[in-house]
């Protein structure tokens, strides 16, 4: 039989009272604890999903009003004019009940230029008590109709070199990606810029007038414009030259037509397609309603030796060309996946439309004048000894039509998204 | 005594009553504790549910969106009000791909939202693909054939889908999912319209 002293029941029952109801306690705070936390975990969570879907919803109210903000500036009369009328214009504008009994959008457009702005919208939802919004920022832009030249009546992928020459542009200026050299008694007018992103360089002897002459010594230096592409005989492009083509002559048979035609006047309306080269010799009056368009090179007032000896007898055998564009938005002109030569048996030049080489253009000692209205582009641009001169007026219709646009271009352009909260 | 006193200190446990209070705290405290537990695992099911019909929501629509605004031509009739009967399903022609007339069909399928992209082309020119509402030479003028080039899922918990307006297109999406609804409601302009 085993017995505990006295004195040691006596200190453990000294130590143990109170010690379950300090453990419950302590259990029941922790359990307390461990519940509040839940709940509040809870709660938390709920706040966030609901905000996180008012916020979705606010979102794409937002973007609602961006939809509305393009739709009135493209067919609103009054948001339209002043959008594309003026570099100041703003509007403030606030929808209420959009969508949602709730929701309301303001929109807010400021122009930076014409035609150019940035389009806020902030967005405001009121579900379940609480009240979220949302800012879409966006840039909007609209081409006014300005050909990928910009306002350059002649353009250069490299260089333009005049020699001997004069010449006006009238309505616009010059532009080349490589340099520009004017000499040797040259005298250029441009109501335009005249822009080089290499170098302008003038020779002591000649003289040049421009609305402002800027090179790659200028703060900013004129960025490069890429060359045009024009779309001669792309298989299975519609909008191809050649698809469209009203006439399509091999080299010899366009040969063998203008032979016919020698001494004569020729006209030849819409679009006509050479698959070879076109030479156009020094007895052949040409009156084109349209374009003439060439696989390889286009050569104008060939053979110099025989038109100067009729010349000598008093026969004038210069060959007069005339362009003529219908205004129907139908493309005019000269355009070469080659080369373009005017030579000196050229007579009169006047046309309507694009001179458009895919090589070089060469204006070489032309008698008479040249008048050209629309925009003279190639890879490299020479012209000399014109002392008759040559008058260039930019016109940016003649230039779209030829060089025509891009398909599902849109009008307003969405440049940049970005979300604020 | 000694003896005495031992037995004294064996007998000395918890009352009846002591234990019946003790009992029902613990009882209640555990009611109570179950009772959070379920609160939190009926929020979180909510929640994930929530989230889940928003992430849906928003992946319809991006994509919906996107295409809408670039389509050149909206096949489907859309009332320019929201008046009954508001339809369900939109074909347009795809704006994005123009090398071939293809044609893209948003439309629900039970909770689902499905995409189809169409394309019609005549027998004799079978990989030429042309409108839908072209006919061919000579009479009687037959219609193209239809082909289904590929449907899939792009969204589920789809209750309702509407499409009224004009060129600013309204859509309402209505989504539910464990009891959880949600009504998304955007416009969109068609740019090419």
């Amino acid at each position: 039989m085993f017995y505990v002293p006295c004195s040691m029941i006596y200190s453990y029952k000294q130590f143990s009272s109170g010690f379950a109801l300090i453990t419950s306690i302590f259990i029941m705070l922790l359990m307390l604890t461990l519940g509040l936390y839940a709940t509040s975990f809870v709660l938390t969570e709920m706040k966030i999903s609901g905000s996180q879907s008012n916020s979705v919803k606010t979102y794409y109210l937002a973007e609602s009003g961006i939809a509305e903000a393009i739709w009135r500036i493209k067919n609103d009369a009054a948001w339209k004019n002043g959008f594309e009328g003026s570099a100041a214009w703003s509007v403030d504008f606030t929808r209420n009940s959009a969508l949602y009994p709730a929701g309301s959008y303001r929109i807010q457009i400021s122009n930076t230029e014409k035609a150019k702005g940035n389009i806020i919208v902030t967005a405001t939802l009121g579900l379940d008590g609480t009240v979220s919004q949302r800012v879409v920022k966006t840039n909007v832009y609209k081409a006014m109709g300005e050909s990928v030249i910009g306002q350059n009546g002649e353009f250069a992928d490299g260089n333009i070199d005049m020699s001997g020459s004069n010449l006006h542009v009238y309505n616009g200026g010059f532009f080349s990606n490589g340099n520009i050299i004017i000499n040797f008694w040259s005298n250029i007018i441009a109501d335009g810029d005249v822009q080089a992103v290499g170098n302008i360089n003038v020779n002591q002897s000649s003289h040049i007038t421009a609305s402002s002459t800027r090179d790659r010594s200028s703060t900013p230096p004129p960025i490069s414009i890429a060359m045009p592409a024009v779309s001669f005989d792309d298989a299975g492009d519609p909008l191809s030259y050649k698809s469209r083509a009203n006439h399509i002559y091999t080299a010899k048979q366009f040969s063998d037509l203008l032979f016919a035609n020698r001494n004569k006047t020729l006209t030849l309306n819409g679009i006509n397609y050479v698959t070879g080269a076109a030479e156009i010799l020094y007895n052949n009056d040409l009156i084109i309603n349209g374009a003439l368009v060439a696989d390889g090179n286009i050569t104008v007032g060939k053979d110099y030796a025989p038109c100067v000896l009729l010349l000598l007898f008093g026969w004038s055998t210069f060959s007069d060309i005339t362009i003529n564009n219908d205004g129907s938005g139908a493309p005019s002109g000269l355009l070469s996946k080659g080369r373009i030569d005017f030579e000196t048996c050229l007579g009169s030049f006047n046309g309507k439309g694009l001179i458009y080489a895919n090589d070089f253009v060469k204006i070489l000692s032309i008698p008479k004048k040249f008048d050209l209205t629309g925009a003279l582009i190639g890879r490299k641009i020479t012209l000399t000894s014109l002392w008759e001169g040559v008058n260039l007026t930019y016109d940016n219709t003649m230039v779209n039509n030829a060089i025509g646009l891009a398909l599902f271009s849109p009008i307003v352009t969405v440049e940049h998204w970005e979300e604020e909260y | 005594m000694i003896k005495n006193n031992h037995f004294k200190i064996k007998n000395d446990g918890f009352t009846l009553i002591e234990v019946v209070i003790s009992l029902s705290i613990s009882v209640l405290i555990f009611i109570l504790l179950t009772q959070v537990y379920l609160l939190a695992q009926s929020t979180y099911k909510e929640t994930d549910a929530r989230a889940e019909i928003t992430q849906n929501g928003r992946v319809i629509l991006d994509r919906m969106i996107r295409e809408i605004r670039q389509t050149p031509d909206i096949i489907t009739q859309i009332p320019t009000t929201a008046v009954e009967p508001i339809p369900s399903e939109i074909m347009f022609q795809d704006g994005h791909d123009i090398s071939q007339i293809r044609y893209i069909r948003y439309f629900l399928s039970g909770t689902d939202i499905k995409r189809q992209v169409i394309i019609y082309y005549f027998p004799s020119a079978p990989t030429y693909y042309v409108h839908v509402y072209d006919t061919d030479e000579p009479l009687p003028h037959n219609p193209p054939i239809q082909q289904i080039l590929e449907e899939k899922i792009i969204g589920e918990y789809v209750s309702d889908i509407e499409f009224y307006g004009g060129q600013l297109l309204n859509i309402n999406l209505y989504l539910s999912r464990n009891g959880q609804t949600s009504i998304i409601s955007t416009a969109v302009y068609g740019r090419n319209l």
